[in-house]
């Protein structure tokens, strides 16, 4: 607990590399993590592979590619058993994305701030609203500015933000930042901390950035647990 | 100006406000493992909202046991070449003919013939 997904019906999104931060920073911290790798694309189970294969250790534990019917029970059984699970969901409107939802303590939605992106994160927050009502209970969310350009705003990003922040969306304070070190996690089957400063540039940014984002998460759950 | 993107105007939670930095690890006071109880039928109702805004069954995860994709390539029939010298009104109109008709290869124009002679 707590059960933690990561959704937008668009691809693309940010989503994967959102998780594997999340991930990544929580079990750094000594927190027990499963990931339920539920986009088809399994790249994070694919990286779990690359790394079984290459006899080193995996820092969180992951399920790959779970069946609709089988999602919650899984759920169920993970957050019994771990500190945290995250859902990585499909860029899809699936059901999947239904299901998880409603079995989710906080539903993160990552973004690109760009006009498609964030009408796509507005559908995935319709979502939450819908089915937060049929439930009769809250569903706390948070919309994540994903791929961030940490120095320069462009009118878009504004107008978009300027959009949430009207519509009074519960927005975190940290953006994922656009760093090369998070593609090079995938590409080398590392860590953060594996990567090496003269292959991967701006690492110690992606650090930073990648434990400021896991911080704001953390404190969201605390934030909705004292609620 | 901006339509606002279809973020409506509704009432959510506020984000947290920001913590001083720590030292390189997360501070994960306060999370416990409790339980999150889910009536079955609420939860039905949850999933038929979501299908209302296009969250429809996508057969996800379900491929698997479907097992895996075949692609079967079609065996073509055995093939032969003819080269056809004639008066060159026939074949012109040939070629005509087989335009007309759609047909991307004289030999499906020498096909329909066939099946022409055939039906006869």
């Amino acid at each position: 607990m707590p059960a933690i997904s990561v959704a937008n019906p668009k691809g693309g999104a940010g989503k994967t590399t959102l998780t594997f931060v999340l991930a990544s920073e929580l079990a750094r911290s000594g927190a027990s993590v499963a990931v339920i790798d539920a986009d088809p694309n399994a790249i994070i189970a694919g990286w779990g592979r690359k790394r079984t294969e290459q006899d080193k250790a995996l820092p969180f534990e992951i399920i790959a590619g779970p069946k609709e019917s089988d999602l919650m029970k899984l759920v169920d059984q993970l957050t019994q058993s771990h500190d945290f699970v995250l859902i990585d969901l499909e860029g899809t409107a699936s059901r999947m994305t239904s299901r998880a939802l409603a079995r989710s303590h906080l539903v993160l939605i990552p973004f690109n701030l760009s006009p498609i992106d964030a009408e796509l994160a507005a559908n995935a927050v319709a979502l939450v609203l819908e089915e937060q009502e049929a439930l009769g209970r809250r569903i706390p969310f948070r919309l994540v500015r994903s791929r961030d350009n940490a120095a320069i705003q462009t009118k878009s990003s504004q107008r978009i933000t300027a959009a949430i922040n009207e519509a009074e969306l519960p927005l975190l304070p940290v953006g994922l930042v656009e760093r090369a070190a998070y593609r090079d996690i995938f590409d080398f089957a590392a860590t953060l901390e594996e990567l090496d400063d003269s292959q991967t540039s701006g690492l110690a940014g992606a650090k930073k950035n990648a434990h400021e984002v896991a911080r704001a998460v953390v404190e969201a759950v605390q934030s909705e647990m004292q609620k | 100006m901006s339509s606002g993107y279809g973020f409506g105007k509704k009432a959510g939670p506020k984000a947290p406000a920001e913590a001083p930095e720590d030292e390189g690890r997360l501070d994960l006071s306060g999370i416990t493992r409790t339980p999150l109880p889910l009536d079955p039928v609420r939860e039905q109702a949850a999933i038929e909202r979501g299908a209302k805004l296009g969250f429809v069954d996508r057969g996800a995860g379900e491929a698997e046991e479907a097992g895996p994709v075949v692609r079967r390539r079609r065996q073509p029939a055995p093939q032969s070449t003819v080269y056809i010298k004639g008066p060159k009104e026939i074949l012109d109109w040939f070629i005509e003919f087989s335009n007309e008709r759609g047909h991307r290869a004289y030999w499906q124009a020498l096909a329909e013939f066939r099946d022409m002679i055939d039906k006869k």
